[in-house]
């Protein structure tokens, strides 16, 4: 029995010292336990192989999803039960299991005939609890090797116990030091699994406590893509939809992608050529090498490469669609006015604003705010346009009126704007409600930002409070593709050498800044230098890192690549660096900002 | 760990066919071995898999009017598929698909690309196949394998079980079993693969014949068996099992591991060969005993 006799004066119930049949070896019984493990697993496992299919499939699929957990506690209860079926039926039967048979040892109840038969409660006692320590990693299989009479704790509880069939004399009784040391470090054991559970416990209750269990906001991106996919009743506008929400930063690739894919599966040419007029954006945006690529940008860039094809494929499937016109007009320039349609039109809309029209943007955006999905992005860029024509006072109650009505990106887009155009403007205020807005954002973000204009804008503010941390920027610059933007505004966004240099220093040269973060920093800063005294700041830098390091001479012939395009050797430079006190050689045409002509 | 202790290879003179065929399939392995070329690992990219599911759902379903709407996963799913069916390869430049066509024609290139390296590799030109089930490759496959693993996992089994059967039978029975197993293991795994191009190698086959064979022919006879749990005396020895008990370790773990595998993925493991190979070594130990039981009567009366 578990649990002592309460109505008898002894604690533990009184038990022959000497076991009055042949104790098992330990290695028979290790051996039955391998036998029967072997013997039931491919049983259970070719009963339950329909679910053990859907299991790996649906694991495939998701993962992560309720599908494949529902799946996974179907195989473990039935694979649970059947084996404790299974076992108890060599039980009742045989009064033994496979790998006992093998092992000529059989089960009988304890202290009594050993004819007597097992009953069938006591055999799913024992092949539940068996079956339960496969699932605690057989731990209670180790008391085999500290019981005296090699029982474990399953054998006891259904009042069992193994008795060997051999016919050897051996004693198989454990050494009394022997059965201490197991006893010890069963117990030992046991008290550290409990603490671990314990401390474990404690560090969920921690993350509970601080509220990261807490569900992701919902994804404003995701919302309008199924919009998108289920709201539109118009199967021709899905795409187009799907292209002008992307633009405007709305939806990602991922739904601009599944839209162009659908549309493409079509047979109708305009559907086809929308389909591919996707495609061109997705491709035009990768080109730019910018996942977090502004429209602005985009309608300046010009199609290369696979976005070519995709241009001349628009226009070979439909050569009147409207498609065919943008593409036609891309980079866009005025001969893009005349085209008629939401996507167009929002394309003029940037493009007004580009060039200063003014009474045509305010005739677009009026035009546009209806459109659905855009009218956030259309008042972001109307906030840009009042800036640009000094009517301060009224982008700052335009910024506040987006801080309350807009998704976050727009927010963030519009705080970063604001943020850079008024630092740019003066560093006199300390407190800017945009940076601190963004900064509020920066602080409060739950994964690592993408957008380096927004970084560049904090860094802008921090540089006019006169603390310039990079370091608070690591988690957000770990990709190579958020560093590679960044630098290249931090390359382009001061042409003043002083400036430059003491971000330089700042980013670069910090000594308390991770190593692989800052040289993929420098790496990726060399091409975008602009001066002769961009050279000699690299120079200097590659001087103070070790030699002989491999990492060195790979960031040295980058920096020696940069010069050759630019006409001067590494030589040039060590010896121009070197003898003439750090001036530029001759052939270094300087322009007068300090730039050299290429 | 327990191993059956099966000491019959020992000797060169008593089991010198089960020496042959161990030597010819490490010489043949290490002749044909050559640097590999992964491309199937470019090619077998999500974006590549996604579009040839798409193309492949095409080609299953030729009346279907726009493309269904399936997650990625589930198009990978198909495109693994589809880079495995010869059937959907041979309409691949007849047929027109729907979709990006830029990416269909890149898609193409680039298949055409992975499918010259396959064509290329020891596996695809030795090894047996649907459409690949030229004579000779009955016989290469056999001796063929896929890398050192597989090959030093077979032959440490096949000098184990053949040295054994060797001693008791002689070497034309070792020999014959190889060969008619492999051949059992080939020709169920072609009747099951369907229109599959990924070839079978490997002496897995031929070897769970003479397993099966071996088990089965003296059934109620024990082998002796080392055990090993810990160096500590007690821990480790030798028990003598009979040979019954290999059989379930036999089979059960190939049946299992043929119906439970999805079908969606492929197999590394030619479960349907082991099968095939170890069904023939049992009938073949049946049908030899019997034949000794019948001498058996004949001679008695």
């Amino acid at each position: 029995m578990i649990l002592p006799d309460s109505a008898s004066p002894n604690l533990t119930p009184l038990l022959p010292k000497k076991a009055s049949f042949r104790i098992p070896s330990v290695a028979d019984r290790l051996l039955a336990f391998v036998f029967d493990v072997a013997f039931f697993t491919p049983i259970v496992a070719l009963m339950l192989s329909g679910v053990s299919q859907r299991l790996e499939l649906s694991y495939f699929m998701q993962g992560n999803s309720n599908e494949f957990l529902v799946y996974l506690f179907v195989y473990i209860s039935f694979a649970f039960v059947q084996v404790v079926l299974l076992q108890s039926l060599f039980l009742v039967l045989f009064s033994s299991t496979p790998g006992k048979m093998i092992f000529k040892m059989k089960l009988q109840i304890r202290d009594t005939d050993s004819a007597a038969r097992i009953r069938f409660p006591q055999a799913l006692l024992r092949s539940f609890l068996w079956t339960l320590s496969l699932c605690l990693f057989f731990l209670p299989m180790i008391e085999i090797l500290s019981h005296r009479r090699r029982q474990t704790i399953y054998d006891r509880a259904s009042d069992l116990e193994v008795v060997s069939l051999k016919q050897d004399s051996l004693d198989h009784t454990p050494h009394w030091l022997e059965a201490q040391f197991v006893r010890q470090f069963l117990f030992v054991g046991a008290l550290l699994f409990s603490l671990f559970v314990v401390s474990q416990l404690g560090r969920v209750y921690q993350k509970v406590a601080a509220g990261e269990f807490k569900s992701a906001p919902s994804v404003e991106t995701d919302f309008l893509c199924d919009m998108v996919t289920q709201v539109t009743e118009k199967e021709e506008s899905r795409t187009e939809m799907a292209a002008m929400l992307y633009l405007v930063g709305e939806v990602d690739q991922d739904c601009l992608f599944m839209e162009s894919e659908f549309a493409l599966g079509q047979v109708q040419p305009r559907r086809i050529a929308q389909g591919y007029f996707g495609k061109f954006l997705l491709s035009l945006s990768q080109q730019g090498g910018d996942s977090s690529f502004e429209l602005e940008d985009l309608v300046q860039m010009k199609p290369t490469g696979e976005t070519l094809l995709y241009t001349s494929k628009i226009c070979e499937v439909s050569s009147e669609s409207p498609e065919c016109g943008l593409v036609k007009a891309w980079p866009m320039g005025k001969s893009s006015y005349d085209l008629i349609g939401p996507v167009p039109q929002l394309i003029q809309l940037q493009m007004s604003f580009l060039e200063g029209q003014w009474d045509r943007f305010e005739q677009l955006v009026l035009n546009l705010r209806e459109q659905q999905g855009v009218y956030q992005f259309v008042s972001y860029l109307n906030l840009q346009s009042l800036w640009a024509r000094e009517r301060y006072e009224r982008a700052r109650g335009a910024f506040e009126a987006l801080q309350i009505v807009s998704t976050e990106n727009i927010k963030q887009r519009a705080g970063r704007f604001l943020c850079l155009a008024e630092r740019g403007e003066s560093c006199q205020n300390q407190l800017i409600a945009s940076c601190q807005i963004l900064n509020q954002a920066f602080n409060q973000r739950s994964e690592a930002w993408t957008d380096p204009r927004a970084l560049w804008a904090l860094v802008q503010d921090e540089k006019c409070k006169g603390t310039q941390d990079y370091s608070r920027f690591s988690q957000d610059l770990r990709t190579q593709e958020t560093l590679r933007n960044f630098i290249r505004h931090f390359a382009a966004g001061d042409k003043s050498i002083d400036s430059r240099k003491k971000y330089f220093q700042g980013f670069f040269q910090d000594e308390t800044k991770n190593i692989f973060l800052r040289d993929m920093a420098f790496q990726e800063w060399i091409p975008m230098t602009q001066s002769w005294d961009d050279f000699k700041l690299a120079f200097d830098h590659l001087k103070m890192r070790p030699s002989q390091s491999a990492k060195t001479a790979r960031l040295q012939s980058v920096l020696a690549e940069q010069l050759r395009k630019s006409g001067y050797s590494f030589a040039d430079l060590e010896k121009s660096l070197n003898s003439e006190g750090a001036r530029a050689p001759a052939s270094a045409e300087q322009s007068p900002e300090g730039g050299y002509s290429r | 760990m327990i191993y059956p202790w099966l000491m019959g290879f020992l000797s060169w003179h008593k089991a010198p066919m089960t020496w042959a065929l161990v030597l010819t399939n490490v010489f043949l392995f290490m002749m044909v071995q050559g640097p590999t070329k992964n491309s199937s690992s470019a090619f077998q990219s999500p974006e590549n898999l996604v579009l040839a599911g798409k193309m492949y759902d095409q080609f299953l379903n030729p009346n279907q009017d726009s493309l269904a709407l399936k997650s990625d996963s589930e198009w990978m799913l198909l495109g693994a598929q589809a880079v495995r069916d010869q059937e959907f390869q041979k309409a691949l430049g007849e047929k027109s698909f729907r979709g990006d066509q830029i990416q269909i024609e890149k898609w193409k290139k680039s298949f055409q690309f992975y499918k010259n390296d396959f064509e290329s590799r020891t596996t695809r030109l030795f090894g047996l196949s649907p459409d690949h089930g030229a004579s000779l490759n009955w016989i290469t496959y056999q001796f063929t394998h896929a890398g050192w693993f597989h090959l030093l996992g077979n032959m440490g089994f096949l000098l184990l079980f053949a040295g054994a059967l060797e001693v008791k039978l002689g070497g034309l029975v070792v020999a014959m079993l190889y060969l008619f197993s492999g051949w059992a293991a080939g020709s169920l795994f072609l009747t099951l693969s369907g229109s599959s191009m990924i070839p079978v190698v490997g002496a897995s086959g031929s070897l769970t014949g003479i397993m099966a064979f071996y088990a089965v022919y003296e059934i109620k006879r024990r082998v002796k068996f080392l055990y090993f749990l810990s160096p500590l005396e007690g821990y480790w020895g030798f028990v003598y099992l009979p040979k019954i008990a290999l059989v379930p370790l036999l089979f059960l773990p190939d049946l299992v591991g043929y119906f439970s595998s999805s079908d969606h993925f492929g197999q590394s493991i030619a479960y349907t060969a082991h099968i095939g190979g170890a069904a023939f070594g049992l009938t073949a130990a049946l049908v030899y005993k019997m034949a000794l039981l019948l001498s058996r009567s004949k001679a008695s009366s």
